[in-house]
């Protein structure tokens, strides 16, 4: 029957597959049984046995054709051919090991590099788990003329949106702190207020119990599903039970799943306060998160909450007017703040995709021509063109697998890495792991390029007819060739040259950055973060109060030399700036009022962080909330503002509303965090007393003599003995909060200069490989000019020169595009120098350094040729 | 494969479509009778046609490994008559049919051929 049939021939096959050395032999076997009998008839007619063999041996002619139509007809002469292949693989790779092993190396690098940020961007862009995400959009109010972009909304305005019949769940949230107590500690949690709207918004139900009910009141609150794991440690018994957050007994009414989207750290939910849910139409505190109704398209929405928005405005002049509503699609909104360093990383993966490129592509290309001549001999003996091809492919294939192999390692190393920078601005990036199909996408892409590269130049030579490349004996290298080999060479060069200069603009940056002295002693200084909660502290003064009581106690902590409390730490990201109002001065329209980073702190601050007094007084005990409304200001307000005289008993205002204020005294300038100087330049710097703008939450400053996490406890129950319900959270030392408001600078450097150097690297050995190539051709030229009197240096010059003119036009090319560059790049970013001669210099030196190496070696060569070795191979 | 002229008697000139087809029909046909091996085949097969079918040395084996190919017949090694192992071919039952496909195929064709040439001339 057929199956039958089948299962013999696919037994044949097997045996063919695996039994190919058997079944060969006893292919041979066959054919000598018929030569013998062949043989033994011609002695039966009376032929002597050796006449009769060659004449049996003259009869079976054509016995290899037979043999390969035998081969042939068994079909599995591709796996045959493919091990032949392997085999010539092998030992083309063993005769070139050094060729051999940097293109692994470069393969490897590149696809790995790659798959590491491929994968990090996966993970930060992966999409929300919220059934039917499209459908999910933030609402922003905007006001373009007052510059409001993704501003959030006021109560009133979201009530009406919600009217508008576009949404089928509307939710208004804030971001706050909470202060949860636990029977060992309180903790500072963040979370998030909303209205019940929220759950039905993102449409995910609760793991374990229930969310947040319209009859709820203030009472439930709802947990995360890493709170629950890290704080409570997975106790299921958690839910229903009471704890005091923020000195008031909740209950936990239920768990999220793991998988609810967090837009920041936020672990836990609550009711938004009646006070909030009834605040006005001016209030704008509110981000808002919305699900569209079925059927409603994004474009509709949009047009309806265009309309609305004109209506309120109509309605209510004062405060809505210009006022209008922008939807965004909520995976839109998550990772915008990470598009700008995803567009980094990849602009870095591009740069060192093209470097990696171009390297592999001149040096297969070098070697491609050099075995022109061996490639055409074998065509001339009948090597069939397919065939050839055919083996160049399995020869780098098999390249690219092994790089493709090694690049995990690469890629492995390059997603830790970047996670270890735990960048808030990257979403997920915890959970970046290697993303296999991006390895698999880049392996392909890897050995499309080898291949490519590879077989290129092969096809190349073959277009010239094979007499001409046997004849060529090696000597001549067509134009195009050159050509081609020179481009990649300078491109090479020039990407190089590019990298080089950006690394080290920024890596002067960055050392400017790092040594640029802070305006204060950070050494030996401990930071700890109070939030006291609102509800239990409602008025200013008992805020004050509080933090008054709290600097006198760890004022006499031993080992405390100095103690106070600021708004914010200089290291903040979290700097709240307003708009600066000069007496006497002008008025000035909305856009043109300069700004500054204010900040409320206590008498003692300026003593605690060492800033240096220049002018004027401190702050003292008589500035209280009855007292003359004072401020102090810094150095370099002091001299833009009043240039030409003194600044103290001059008065400002922090707004158009705000009382006036005068200047007591004028502090040293104190460097703003890294962001700020970038993004908006330099701003000045004032400072209010505690007593007179106090803040609920605040830092305390402590300097000490000793080791400053020995403070820890202390201060801990300082704390608690003033009021337990108050955690202390953010505790670090200032010379650490420095360093971390460096860390997106830090990565960014880091890969940066490892492009670079690779670069550089590769540049090199391309240059090298492409030149040594060269003389080895022109062996024969040299040798005859040698033997007619050149003189070796001529030689050496020549190749050099050849040399350097690549990397000089290379190095121009790239101090070209870098100029652009920095152009682009300091129009965006404050603090880019636009000229610095010094690392152009060191950088153009580098790379010229670099090629010069690469070049002598070779040229070095050509001095050694033996004209008699070189004559020889003409 | 091609039919050999070595021996000019009576040899037939064939297109060489319709000899490699027929070939595998020969073989086929000559080994319902018993197992053979590739030598045996041809010098059978020389035999029985009076000389007139004979092919050259050698060129039987890819036909004979096709066949196998496709199943339709098998191999396996056996002592010959000298005591010497040789490689003997045996029709399957696949091979049975596709000798039955063949021959009928065949006796169409010849004999649509013979009746075209006894056509007489108008």
């Amino acid at each position: 029957m057929a199956v039958g049939r089948w299962l013999d021939v696919l037994r044949l096959r097997l045996r063919s597959l695996f039994l190919f050395r058997k079944v060969d032999a006893e292919l041979d076997d066959e054919f000598s049984y018929h030569l013998d009998r062949l043989t033994e008839q011609h002695i039966a007619r009376g032929l002597a046995p050796a006449v009769a063999l060659n004449q049996a041996i003259a009869a079976m002619n054509g016995v290899l054709r037979y043999k390969e139509q035998c081969r042939d007809a068994r079909g599995m002469h591709f796996i045959d051919d493919f091990r032949q292949d392997l085999r010539y693989a092998f030992r083309q790779i063993r005769k070139n090991p050094g060729l051999s092993a940097v293109i692994v190396v470069v393969l490897a690098l590149a696809t790995g590099g790659n798959t590491a940020i491929f994968s990090v961007a996966r993970a930060a862009l992966a999409p929300l788990a919220i059934p039917a995400a499209d459908r999910t959009v933030m609402v922003w109010s905007e006001n373009p003329a007052r510059n409001w972009h993704q501003f959030p909304a006021s109560m009133p305005d979201v009530r009406d949106w919600s009217a508008s019949g576009i949404f089928a769940s509307l939710a208004p949230f804030l971001t706050d702190g909470f202060n949860v107590r636990l029977p060992d500690r309180t903790e500072r949690v963040e979370g998030v207020r909303a209205t019940p709207d929220l759950f039905a918004v993102l449409a995910i139900p609760a793991a374990r119990g229930r969310l947040l009910g319209a009859g709820d009141g203030q009472q439930a609150i709802v947990i995360s599903d890493r709170l629950w794991r890290a704080t409570f440690r997975s106790d299921p018994g958690v839910v229903g039970r009471s704890v005091p957050v923020d000195g008031v007994p909740r209950t936990i009414v239920g768990i999220l799943p793991p998988t609810f989207p967090r837009f920041g750290r936020e672990d836990i939910y609550a009711p938004l306060a009646p006070a909030a849910l009834e605040s006005g139409r001016g209030s704008r505190n509110f981000s808002v998160i919305g699900r569209l109704r079925e059927g409603v398209s994004f474009e509709a929405a949009q047009h309806r909450m265009a309309e609305v928005s004109e209506t309120l405005a109509k309605t209510y002049p004062g405060d809505d007017s210009g006022i209008g509503a922008v939807l965004q699609p909520v995976q839109d909104a998550y990772v915008q703040d990470a598009s700008l360093l995803l567009d980094l990383l990849i602009a870095t993966l591009a740069c060192s995709l093209i470097v990696a490129s171009a390297n592999i592509a001149s040096l297969l290309l070098a070697r491609g021509v050099g075995r022109r001549r061996e490639l055409a001999i074998r065509t001339a003996l009948g090597g069939g063109r397919w065939r050839l091809t055919r083996q160049l492919i399995t020869e780098h294939l098999l390249l690219a697998v092994v790089a493709g192999v090694f690049a995990v390692i690469p890629a492995w190393a390059g997603v830790r890495f970047i996670a270890s920078y735990r960048l808030t601005e990257l979403p997920n990036v915890d959970g970046a792991n290697l993303n296999v199909s991006a390895l698999a996408f880049n392996f392909l892409v890897a050995s499309g390029a080898g291949l490519l590269c590879g077989i290129a130049p092969v096809w190349f030579a073959w277009r010239n007819d094979v007499n001409s490349a046997l004849k060529a004996s090696g000597t001549i290298n067509p134009r195009s060739h050159q050509r081609l080999r020179k481009l990649f060479v300078v491109g090479q060069v020039a990407v190089t040259a590019i990298l080089v200069i950006a690394g080290g603009v920024v890596l002067r940056s960055f050392i400017e950055l790092v040594r640029q002295q802070p305006g204060y002693d950070a050494s030996r200084v401990l930071t700890t973060r109070i939030a006291l909660d609102p509800t239990q502290y409602p008025s200013p003064d008992r805020q004050a109060a509080f933090y008054s009581q709290l600097v006198g106690r760890v004022s006499r902590l031993p080992a405390v030399t100095a103690a106070s409390v600021t708004r914010e730490l200089p290291t903040s990201d979290d700097l709240h700036g307003g708009g600066l109002f000069l007496a006497g001065a002008p008025e000035v329209r909305a856009e043109n009022v300069p700004i500054v980073l204010n900040t409320s702190v206590d008498p003692g601050y300026f003593r605690a962080m060492q800033i240096p007094l220049a002018e004027g007084r401190w702050f003292t005990a008589h500035d209280t909330k009855d007292g003359r409304l004072v401020v102090i200001v810094d150095r370099w307000t002091a001299r833009k503002y009043w240039p030409n005289q003194t600044a103290l008993g001059q008065r400002i205002k922090l707004g158009r509303t705000q009382p006036w204020l005068e200047i007591v005294g004028i502090v040293g300038d104190v460097e703003a965090p890294v962001l700020v100087r970038f993004l908006k330049g330099r701003i000045g710097q004032v400072y209010r007393p505690l007593a007179q703008d106090p803040y609920p939450a605040m830092s305390l400053v402590l300097r000490t003599n000793i080791d400053e996490a020995a403070l820890i406890p202390a201060v801990r129950s300082s704390v608690r003995d003033l009021d337990p319900d108050q955690p202390i959270f953010q505790t670090e030392t200032l010379s650490e909060a420095r360093v971390a408001g460096r860390r997106v600078f830090g990565l960014v450097l880091s890969l940066l200069n490892g492009v670079a150097c690779m670069a550089l690297l590769l540049a090199a050995v391309g240059l090298y490989g492409t030149l040594a190539y060269d003389v080895r051709q022109r062996t024969p030229e040299f040798g005859l000019r040698i033997s007619l009197g050149a003189e070796p240096m001529h030689l050496l010059t020549l190749v050099l020169r050849r040399g350097l003119l690549l990397v000089g036009t290379g190095v121009a090319l790239g101090l070209l595009g870098a100029a652009v560059g920095i152009r682009l790049v300091s129009n965006a970013l404050y603090g880019v120098r636009t000229s610095d001669p010094a690392t152009l210099m060191v950088a153009v030196g580098l790379v010229g350094a670099a090629g010069a190496v690469a070049t002598y070696v070779p040229a070095r060569r050509a001095t050694r040729i033996s004209p008699v070795t070189a004559l020889r191979s003409l | 494969m091609r039919l050999s002229s070595r021996y000019p008697r009576g040899h037939l000139s064939k297109p060489p479509d319709l000899v490699q087809g027929t070939l595998d029909l020969l073989v086929l046909k000559m080994l319902t009778l018993e197992p053979l091996n590739g030598w045996t085949l041809s010098q059978r097969l020389r035999a029985v046609s009076n000389d007139v079918l004979q092919v050259s040395d050698g060129s039987l084996y890819p036909a004979l490994h096709k066949l196998e190919q496709r199943g339709l017949i098998k191999a396996d090694w056996r002592a010959s008559e000298h005591n010497r192992r040789a490689k003997f071919y045996s029709l399957t039952r696949a091979g049975r049919r596709e000798l039955e496909r063949e021959s009928a195929n065949w006796y169409r064709l010849a004999s649509a051929i013979t009746h075209v040439i006894r056509l007489e001339e108008a």
